[in-house]
């Protein structure tokens, strides 16, 4: 059986004895996306995406636009997305503000109102001031555990307005924003440059503030350990939290430390035991490029 | 890998031994007790537990049931597979892993659910640990030979009241401390799930492999409506819901198609589902299904989908 893993995420697997389960589930990693999910991407408002920043530094977005900002061609191996800026601030902060042609990312396509999620990786083949291309590289779909459900649809008239700033220590603010969120993304990459973006959800206040450190628990997941793999051969990690009421984002980049047997109190790791810290090095608050009215629905029935 | 059919005879009623293999001898790749491969018959993907001995690396062998109604591959098999045919498999996959270092090892299996426990019996046997298994049948005559290995092996039989078997009455009587493993009917998993935990297993310690979506005798076609992509079709029997979604090119992802791992669960808005999964929580089956495995007994379904 051919292994697509790298060896930090064999390295976990195996530690967790998940290994023969990985290989299981990682058949379905292919080097295009799915013919059957190919018409996913052009329905979806939004895509998360992961990006190493020259100096290292790893940063996770949220991308928005109307339905068909997104579009993969009939072979699943190039998806070309409209950069519309209806906040004239997407050149203010990362990734767009320093991405270049060849860089890798890692994009998650998520429909936050059925919980279906597509992973696609790949590396930028063209960008101009509206568009970009990206090369697929690999593709594959990805559980639909821990997802809070949320509809949303275009509204010009909740453009945020805030602009563009950045810090190093967490603020009041900040704080409370991480404290309150059920969702964010998170970018990690492997020594190589490539890069994979991640969902993790769970009740508000998952994520718990400890000593200025982002302490997350690892709930069971589908046994691949992508996002654990590259942080075991990189501690660098980009997170991204979404401000649903003001289409805000919160970006922090900064190092992971991993906590495989951390064991579990009160059932918060749903079992796993694992937990992960993040200790954030500098923050950057920024409008979401195209607004969407949100509605929360109904927490995930899998949250522990 | 492309196999060849070495032999094939029946073993139990409607119930038949594969071997495969190279024509030439050739050593196949090892396994792990509990492994099963994946082999295409008739164009139809299948998987089907090794009840070989781990150690014979010339052959594998799968035991197949006829199921009714089939989904293809056990009437395929039974039917137009003929010694001297090759077929394409997969290499072992360890899916039903053996804590090889369990105190003790119970195994409690149900119809042909037997076969992944073959290959974990000669193990433990091998490494002399402890282990029981309580083999259960519908009819005697599907009874299929299983080793005694000195008394650790009892039958069952549904229909013959002084020996059917009462999950109930027999986790009771067992040491929690055990590692567990059921293999079988979805009912016959969940039954014995729920007892072990609320005697006070640990999640860890229950190990099970579900049979997957086989259709049922009364299952009936129904009427699929998806709300969000605005379509309405019919599923026949033997199609799961996931691959009519799949052939109408509406994306879901999913991972097993076995109900264990609730990659492709879905939010359900109107009609009556059969869960078949082993992977969902009552709450979590209020509103969702697996759509891989689970059908509905109303003549319309609706997903938010």
């Amino acid at each position: 059986m051919q292994d697509p893993f790298h060896a930090g995420e064999r390295a976990i697997q195996e530690r967790v004895g998940e290994r023969d389960l990985a290989l299981l589930n990682g058949r379905l990693i292919a080097s295009s996306i799915p013919a059957g999910a190919r018409t996913f991407p052009e329905k979806q408002q939004y895509c998360a995406f992961g990006w190493a920043a020259p100096n290292g530094d790893l940063w996770a977005t949220l991308l928005t636009g109307r339905a068909g900002f997104a579009v993969s061609d009939a072979a699943g191996s190039i998806v070309a997305f409209a950069l519309e800026d209806a906040a004239e601030q997407l050149r203010d902060h990362p990734p767009f503000n320093a991405m270049r042609k060849g860089d890798n990312v890692g994009m998650l396509f998520i429909e936050l109102a059925t919980r279906r999620r597509l992973r696609i990786n790949g590396a930028v083949a063209e960008l101009a001031a509206a568009r970009m291309t990206v090369n697929v590289r690999e593709a594959y779909p990805n559980c639909p555990k821990y997802i809070q459900r949320r509809e949303s649809s275009p509204s010009a008239a909740l453009l945020s307005r805030v602009k563009t700033r950045s810090g190093s220590a967490l603020t009041e603010e900040t704080r409370q924003w991480i404290r309150s969120a059920d969702t964010f993304f998170v970018a990690s990459g492997q020594p190589t440059g490539l890069v994979d973006c991640s969902h993790r959800g769970g009740k508000p206040g998952f994520t718990k503030l400890v000593n200025g450190d982002l302490r997350i628990p690892d709930y069971p997941g589908n046994s691949l350990y992508q996002t654990f793999g590259n942080l075991l051969l990189n501690p660098h990690a980009g997170l991204v939290f979404i401000d649903f009421e003001d289409n805000r984002q919160l970006q922090l980049t900064g190092e992971t430390r991993l906590e495989l047997e951390a064991g579990e109190i009160d059932g918060e790791t749903g079992g796993s035991g694992r937990w992960w810290v993040f200790s954030p090095r500098n923050w950057v608050i920024s409008p979401l490029n195209v607004p969407l009215a949100w509605t929360a629905g109904d927490q995930s029935p899998f949250n522990p | 890998m492309n196999l060849t059919v070495l032999a094939k005879h029946d073993v139990a009623a409607e119930t038949v031994c594969v071997a495969l293999g190279h024509t030439d001898g050739a050593p196949l790749p090892p396994f792990r007790p509990g492994a099963h491969i994946e082999i295409t018959v008739g164009g139809l993907m299948r998987r089907y537990s090794l009840t070989s001995r781990p150690e014979v690396s010339a052959a594998y062998e799968i035991t197949v049931l006829r199921v009714s109604p089939s989904r293809g591959g056990s009437a395929y098999i039974h039917d137009r597979l003929r010694v001297g045919d090759t077929l394409d498999a997969s290499e072992p996959v360890n899916a039903f892993p053996l804590n090889e270092a369990a105190a003790h090892s119970i195994f409690i299996a149900g119809g042909i659910g037997v076969t992944p426990f073959l290959s974990m019996m000669e193990a433990l046997t091998h490494l002399q640990r402890s282990f029981e298994c309580h083999y259960a049948v519908a009819r005697a005559d599907r009874m299929i030979p299983v080793p005694d290995h000195e008394g650790r092996l009892a039958r069952y039989v549904s229909t013959n009241g002084a020996t059917r078997l009462n999950i109930d009455t027999l986790i009771q009587t067992l040491n929690p401390l055990s590692d567990l493993y059921v293999c079988g009917p979805t009912p016959m998993i969940e039954v014995t799930r729920d007892l072990a935990l609320a005697r006070g297993w640990a999640r860890a310690a229950i190990h099970y492999e579900s049979f997957g979506g086989a259709p049922r005798t009364e299952d009936r076609a129904i009427t699929l409506h998806l709300l969000r992509s605005n379509v309405t079709f019919e599923i026949a029997v033997g199609t799961s819901i996931l691959d009519a979604l799949l052939e109408h090119d509406i994306w879901a992802p999913f991972d097993c198609k076995r109900g264990e791992c609730a990659t492709c669960v879905a939010t359900v808005l109107a009609g009556v589902v059969d869960h078949r999964d082993v992977c969902l929580k009552p709450a979590q089956r209020a509103q969702n299904m697996c759509i891989c495995v689970s059908w509905s007994t109303s003549d319309s379904l609706t997903l938010d989908l």
